[in-house]
């Protein structure tokens, strides 16, 4: 009997090194949108504090629970879960969507980081105004990205997973233009 | 939430089955088509046509923050997560059995059936939903499936006498059917322009009822959606061509109407199209001169009902 391969969202098309700086991609296991229900924010939070170790992000945020389980802040009363397969018990507060394969998720590293993004998002993502842990919902290029602080040096950005190819694209042009001014 | 967002009724829907549905905007005019799947007690997956599927997650988000913020329902778009494929023909259900691991009959999936399947291992989605006439299924699997899913699909149907068909074969397909695309509905007609008003519910509340009711919207002397076939020397018909009663000088002032959509049909043997004609559904069986300035084609064609091709829709049915 045939079988199906599956390919993530950067196959052949990551990693990728220009200068002092890295892009990989992080193909996490899982990613649920957690929205939830009128008045269940806290419930759910609980929830999750009880199943994977961190509460729902705040605005801007995101949270860190046990092993690879993160929650990063996805617009309006809406978190996403990368990492685990959401616990059942989460249905009760909020709708769960699984968006696993919906998204192209990349980490971008290195000293310059930020100057890279600084060419291709029209918001401050220098650490003064998004420190460590912070996540916002933006725009690279016109394309919709969710763009995550992990480290000071060290990126997250999402995009549809549709986006992919232009994403990496014009995240490589603008480390080469980087690493071009020296 | 779903009966104030589509002019006809979703609440009667049951669980595992699928409705085609009409949306309308706060004008009257119709704004979107598409289907609705219930796959549980209270989770629903929408379709919205490419071109406003933006629009229509707008309009959800505003009805749920602005106009009831008290209902308790969350939309959210999940078009990226799944790779879906429409599987039509008559040996649509013999292609989809040599992969799921759980054969389907007409008994078990019937037209408008909808749920989850196992195809090689993999969990997904079958719809059986039709926008070609034929008897169709839409099957979806995790997007990372995508590529491998549709390879061994085509390699399946090619082993079938079928093979992969694109955008204008498809287009062909649903203008033969009369069903339409935003080639029609395109921001100036009503569903009685369309010819479908019984979608319109008398018995709840949507969105742009009111405004549909206004004169100028369910006028009879209003342009309807009509089929044209060619009647005269020139058999070409071509989508933005006007149309003229024969006796009338080509001059503005006489326009009768327009073309949305043409093709060639190899089913009847010549152009067919769609378009809308004052009063068109008066007037089947007439003549009526297509002027086409911009081509360099003026031909007669014969107003004919919308759908070409089995009206009964028995082959979408198997």
């Amino acid at each position: 009997m045939a079988e199906l391969l599956a390919k993530t969202a950067c196959a052949g098309l990551l990693p990728l090194t220009v200068g002092g700086l890295s892009l990989s991609e992080s193909a996490p296991a899982a990613l649920t949108t957690l929205a939830p229900y009128r008045g269940q924010e806290q419930a759910l939070s609980k929830a999750l504090m009880a199943a994977h170790g961190l509460g729902f992000p705040a605005i801007h945020a995101s949270t860190q629970g046990k092993k690879d389980a993160r929650a990063i802040w996805f617009g309006r009363d809406l978190a996403l879960l990368i990492g685990p397969e959401p616990d059942s018990r989460l249905a009760q507060h909020a709708a769960l969507s699984d968006q696993s394969q919906g998204w192209a998720v990349v980490e971008l590293a290195g000293v310059g980081a930020a100057e890279v993004l600084a060419r291709l998002c029209p918001v401050d993502l220098r650490a003064a105004a998004f420190p460590v842990g912070a996540s916002l919902r933006t725009e690279a290029k016109h394309m919709m990205v969710s763009i995550s602080r992990l480290g000071e040096d060290r990126f997250q950005i999402m995009v549809f997973r549709s986006m992919a190819r232009t994403l990496i694209h014009d995240l490589k042009t603008a480390m080469e233009a980087g690493a071009a001014r020296g | 939430m779903l009966d104030f967002v589509y002019s006809n009724t979703f609440s009667t829907l049951k669980q595992g089955r699928v409705r085609y549905g009409l949306m309308l905007r706060e004008d009257g005019f119709v704004m979107d088509d598409g289907t609705t799947a219930r796959l549980g007690p209270n989770h629903y997956v929408m379709t919205t046509t490419t071109a406003a599927a933006g629009e229509v997650m707008a309009h959800l988000e505003f009805i749920l923050q602005v106009l009831h913020p008290e209902w308790d329902a969350r939309a959210i778009s999940v078009t990226e997560h799944w790779a879906q494929f429409a599987v039509a023909g008559p040996k649509s259900r013999e292609l989809l059995n040599g992969l799921l691991d759980q054969p389907i009959d007409g008994d078990s999936w019937p037209f408008i059936a909808c749920g989850e399947v196992s195809v090689l291992g993999v969990k997904g989605r079958l719809f059986r939903i039709s926008f070609s006439g034929e008897e169709a299924y839409e099957l979806a699997l995790p997007a990372c499936y995508g590529d491998s899913l549709f390879r061994s699909l085509l390699a399946r149907a090619e082993g079938l006498g079928g093979g992969a068909y694109g955008m204008e074969a498809l287009n062909v397909l649903r203008i033969e059917k009369g069903f339409i695309t935003h080639a029609e509905i395109n921001g100036t007609v009503t569903a009685h322009d369309l010819g479908m008003a019984g979608m319109l519910s008398k018995k709840k509340a949507f969105i742009g009822q009111a405004m549909a009711a206004r004169p100028g919207l369910v006028d009879p002397e209003r342009m309807q959606m009509v089929g044209l076939k060619p009647i005269g020397a020139v058999k070409e018909l071509s989508a933005g061509a006007h149309l003229f009663s024969p006796e009338d000088p080509v001059e503005r002032i006489f326009d009768q109407g327009y073309v949305t959509s043409a093709g060639f049909s190899p089913l009847m043997g010549h152009m067919i199209a769609l378009g809308f004609l004052k009063q068109g559904v008066n007037r089947i069986g007439d003549e009526i001169r297509l002027v086409d300035h911009m081509r360099g084609i003026d031909t007669l064609c014969e107003v004919v009902e919308p759908v070409f091709f089995d009206p009964e829709g028995e082959r979408t049915r198997g």
